[in-house]
């Protein structure tokens, strides 16, 4: 048996950590690896997508520390220790049940392709996390850097309004 | 119509929708398969070339390299090919390179990194030949050849999609007026999938096997084959969740990478990943159609037309696949845009030394109606005609014969979707045209400063290949009432599925719920066209109402041999036969016709049909700075009639689909470096496109005009999604010279060229 020393990184994934060991092994990660490669195929989280591997279209999205990032424009190696949420981690863990956002979505149908639309979901979340009221003009704003070519410009803006609009009437009814 | 319907036209949760919203949706990219290792392309940097010595010995020899593929290494007979194509000529890999993109080596190794790793160690000596890049280039008399069996770099037909009807010489002579210009669309247009192509192939025994972000998945299946050169039963495609198409993935004529993939699997004797890059998907796949026309039109005052030709020309790139079918399609612009059967029309298709054209949204008429739309602008104005008046004059009415020359030997059909001219006068309706239409040159409105004004235009366009093409689908009733539907239609986002789920639930009138759609498995499922130009509500719904009719049938000969129940007295519903005079004699499948673990099958076939039309109309508002040179769009109408709608969530987000169709007008182009015609802007950041800040004021109307009268549509729906990018760029065009008097002919209207021309016209 051999021994050897091993550099280790952690991301806590959807409440959970992953140890990934770096390196030139075979199944090491090199360190030129994008946080969009590792999630997908290392840790078989796919439902982020893989649009431009430029940062250009937002479809892999995720959102790290607070804050959505274009995940193909981050090296894992940067990100050890961060805590990170993807498409996986919105539903309910236990019961599967959607999130708010996701039943809007599907309620509106806020999606053709759908190939966006995880990276859409996921910058609003990080959005309404920051603002749980925001304008329509700030959730488009927000959705500056997602790329559609199906013209969900309409569908996904008003799935996401429509739920914060159920959120601000949840809320009136609550303090009455 | 007037029967209440249990689902069609109720809303519903889209079948893919939760899996969508969770991540859980498998794309082509999701998949691992075992053993599975992953492919990349040697492209040349040259746009014509020959390989004089290719060494790829270094890149052989490196740990985890699988294969790598020349031109030495591939079959002559395998070449690109499809139903459409010109004779054979377009080999995937070559001793010769045709443009700064065309494959040199394929390399398959343990992962894309090593793969990239690989290709660098791969010696190429090139002899660099003289290109041609233009249609003018290649047409010149001393024009280098890029293949020898096309002379004069021109791609003969395979039909003859030449015709002249009428007597046009005659029909010109009797105009009031004649307009004869020349038009161009050259902006090469991406389909621009989120996306990018991306496919799995896998060798077992003689048959390949694909995953494949395949939108057509039988359609593609066939070409693949015959570019292949093997017979059709050894391949079997899959088609996942599709990230979008656009035509792009139709694979009507450029199978390649479908075709690089079977290779790579098949030297590496292993499974095989291949996935494009963005720069490839802009600068190595397809793009829209180069093509230009000399068109004429005559006119009398009052918009009716007395004769149209059409010369056009169409650039290929370097591989002739699908275009001389795309401009076959573009030949019913005529009869849609143009109401008079005198008419010729001619057409080359040319190749040139850069990527290859081919299907996108639009397929074809868009960009017929681009060319023959700016003669009909010009008419329209010297005869004083309000446009929109126009447009209902000429479209098609139901039961209109006209000249549909895709319908050979049977030109002659009679339409048989709706009555346009009624969309017409609905979609005028709606947006208050009468109140805003003020005239040729006419501006709405001023601003106090004279410095932006606004102007309106209307577009139109349509097809008529909604019904071409044959569908097949099998219905399969289980004894316990579950209903299963073989079909491989695969869903890009248009809904298309939920349609046939809906179709299927409908006429057997079952639970949504009780409904399974097969995988779009051609290994599995009866060959279909597939879902391309808005056939799919009309042919995939058809053949599965004719399949649930079939497995209707079949149980009640059973209830009758059974049971003595006249066949003309049953009623099927919910797992159960009834009598139709007797609704509480029931004979449940199981277990009084069939046993539990038991089915009876029904077969719908539909051959096609040329005359089922399609047609939509849209109105711009657009605002110009006369300082800056800028535009935007103020307002935004569609006018759009589904027949009956089938869902009606879905069909709205077809209607709202329309951005790459105004944006060609707005932004969308590719950037070509005119001493070599690489792609200079491949990129989501320099390629601009509609962002979610940027959107327009939009409305619509869906006209249900199958509501109340017989047809044969299922449960009365057609298609409405194809059309919706290609009257964006006229109406656009319309609106502008109506704001402040130019006229642009060549898109994206930049501000360099909405100056340029506004200083023209002051200066005369």
């Amino acid at each position: 048996m051999k021994q050897r020393i091993q550099k280790i990184i952690t991301l806590n994934v959807n409440g959970r950590d992953y140890d990934i060991s770096v390196g030139e092994g075979r199944t090491d990660m090199p360190e030129s690896e994008t946080l969009a490669d590792t999630l997908r195929d290392r840790l078989g989280f796919t439902g982020l997508k893989l649009g431009c591997g430029q940062g250009a279209c937002g479809a892999c999205t995720v959102i790290m520390d607070g804050k959505a990032v274009t995940s193909c424009m981050m090296m894992t190696m940067d990100c050890d220790g961060a805590r990170i949420v993807t498409i996986e981690g919105l539903a309910d863990a236990v019961t599967g049940e959607l999130n708010g956002l996701q039943r809007s979505f599907v309620e509106n149908c806020g999606y053709q392709c759908g190939f966006c639309t995880p990276g859409i979901i996921m910058t609003a979340q990080a959005l309404l996390e920051k603002n749980p009221e925001p304008t329509e003009e700030e959730v488009r704003e927000a959705l500056a850097g997602n790329y559609c070519r199906c013209g969900t410009h309409y569908s996904a803006v008003e799935s996401i309004m429509a739920y914060v609009e159920q959120k601000k009437k949840e809320k009136e009814g609550c303090a009455q | 119509m007037s029967k209440e319907m249990r689902h069609i036209g109720k809303e519903s949760k889209r079948l893919l929708g939760e899996q969508i919203v969770t991540g859980r949706a498998k794309y082509t990219g999701d998949f691992k398969v075992p053993g599975m290792k992953y492919g990349k392309i040697l492209r040349s940097p040259h746009p014509y070339a020959r390989i004089k010595e290719i060494d790829v010995s270094q890149a052989k020899a490196m740990d985890g390299v699988q294969a790598v593929v020349t031109w030495k290494d591939v079959d002559r007979n395998i070449y690109i090919t499809n139903g459409f194509t010109p004779p054979r000529h377009h080999h995937i890999l070559d001793e010769y390179v045709r443009y700064i993109g065309d494959a040199v080596a394929l390399v398959v190794a343990d992962n894309e990194d090593l793969a990239n790793e690989a290709m660098t160690k791969i010696r190429v000596e090139y002899e660099v030949l003289k290109p041609v890049f233009t249609i003018d280039e290649a047409l010149a008399d001393d024009a280098p050849q890029l293949y020898p069996e096309f002379p004069h770099n021109i791609a003969p037909h395979k039909n003859n999609l030449n015709f002249e009807v009428g007597d046009p010489e005659k029909g010109f002579a009797e105009s009031d007026i004649v307009v004869e210009l020349d038009a161009e669309l050259a902006s090469g247009q991406n389909p621009l999938p989120l996306e990018p192509p991306v496919i799995i192939a896998e060798w077992v025994d003689d048959t390949v096997n694909f995953i494949a972000s395949a939108a057509a998945p039988a359609y593609c299946h066939q070409n693949v084959a015959s570019s292949l050169n093997i017979p059709y039963e050894n391949v079997r495609l899959v088609a996942p969740a599709v990230g979008g198409s656009f035509g792009s993935k139709l694979y009507s004529g450029n199978v390649h990478c479908l075709v690089f993939a079977a290779v790579m699997a098949k030297a590496a004797h292993c499974p095989v990943l291949l996935r494009y890059t963005k720069e490839e998907h802009f600068a190595a796949h397809q793009n829209r159609m180069t093509t230009r026309g000399h068109v004429k039109l005559g006119m009398k005052k009052d918009g009716t037309v007395c004769a149209v030709t059409l010369d056009q020309l169409a650039d290929a790139g370097c591989c002739a696949s699908t275009q001389e079918f795309m401009l076959a399609v573009g030949t019913n612009t005529l009869p849609l845009l143009c109401k008079t059967d005198n008419k010729r029309f001619n057409a080359d298709v040319v190749v040139t030394n850069h990527v290859p054209s081919g299907s996108f949204r639009g397929y074809g008429y868009l960009e017929s109606t681009n060319i023959v739309t700016r003669a009909i602008q010009d008419a329209c104005e010297q005869a004083g005609l309000d446009p929109m008046t126009y447009y209902e004059k000429n479209a098609l009415q139901l039961g209109e014969r006209y000249h549909n020359s895709m319908a050979e030997p049977h030109p002659w059909q009679n339409n048989k979707s709706a009555d346009w001219s009624e969309l017409v006068r609905q979609t005028a309706k709606a947006c208050r045209w009468n109140e805003r239409w003020k005239g040729w040159g006419v501006p709405t409105w001023v601003s106090p400063d004279g410095k932006r004004v606004r102007g309106i235009g209307v577009g139109a366009a349509g097809h008529s290949d909604t019904g071409g093409k044959p569908s097949n689908a099998n219905v399969t009733v289980t004894g316990l009432g579950s209903v299963y539907v073989s079909t491989c239609m695969a869903e890009f986002g248009a809904g298309t599925r939920d349609v046939v789920l809906k179709v299927a639930a409908e006429e057997l009138n079952v639970p949504l719920e009780s409904v399974r759609l097969s995988e779009a498995d051609t290994g599995a499922t009866p060959p279909d066209f597939g879902s391309t130009g808005s056939r799919s509500t009309y042919c995939a719904g058809i053949v599965t109402k004719l399949a649930c009719q079939d497995a209707k049938r079949k149980m009640f000969e059973l209830c009758h041999e059974k049971y003595g129940v006249p066949v003309e007295d049953c009623g099927f519903r919910d797992g159960y036969v009834y009598r139709l005079s007797n609704p509480d004699e029931k004979y449940p499948l199981f277990p009084k016709l069939l046993g539990k673990v038991d089915g009876i099958t029904g077969c719908g076939h539909f051959e096609g049909v040329h005359n089922s039309t399609i047609f939509h109309l849209q109105v711009v508002e657009v605002e110009v700075d006369l300082e800056m040179g800028t535009f935007k769009i103020v307002d935004h109408f569609g006018g759009s009639d589904a027949g009956v709608i089938i869902n009606p969530l879905p069909l709205r987000n077809q209607v709202q689909s329309f951005y790459a169709g105004v944006d060609i007008a707005c932004m969308e182009e590719t950037v070509w470096d005119e001493n070599d015609y690489r792609v200079l802007n491949p990129s989501n950041i320099d390629y601009k496109t509609r962002t979610f800040n940027n959107v327009v004021p939009h409305s619509h109307i869906i006209l249900e005009s199958n509501k109340d009268r017989e047809n044969d549509y299922p449960f009365g729906a057609f298609g409405v999604g194809e059309p919706l990018l290609a009257p964006g760029g006229p109406a656009i065009r319309m609106a502008i010279y109506n704001a402040c008097g130019i006229k642009l002919d060549s898109y994206p209207f930049t501000p360099a060229k909405i100056l340029a021309a506004l200083k023209e016209k002051e200066g005369k």
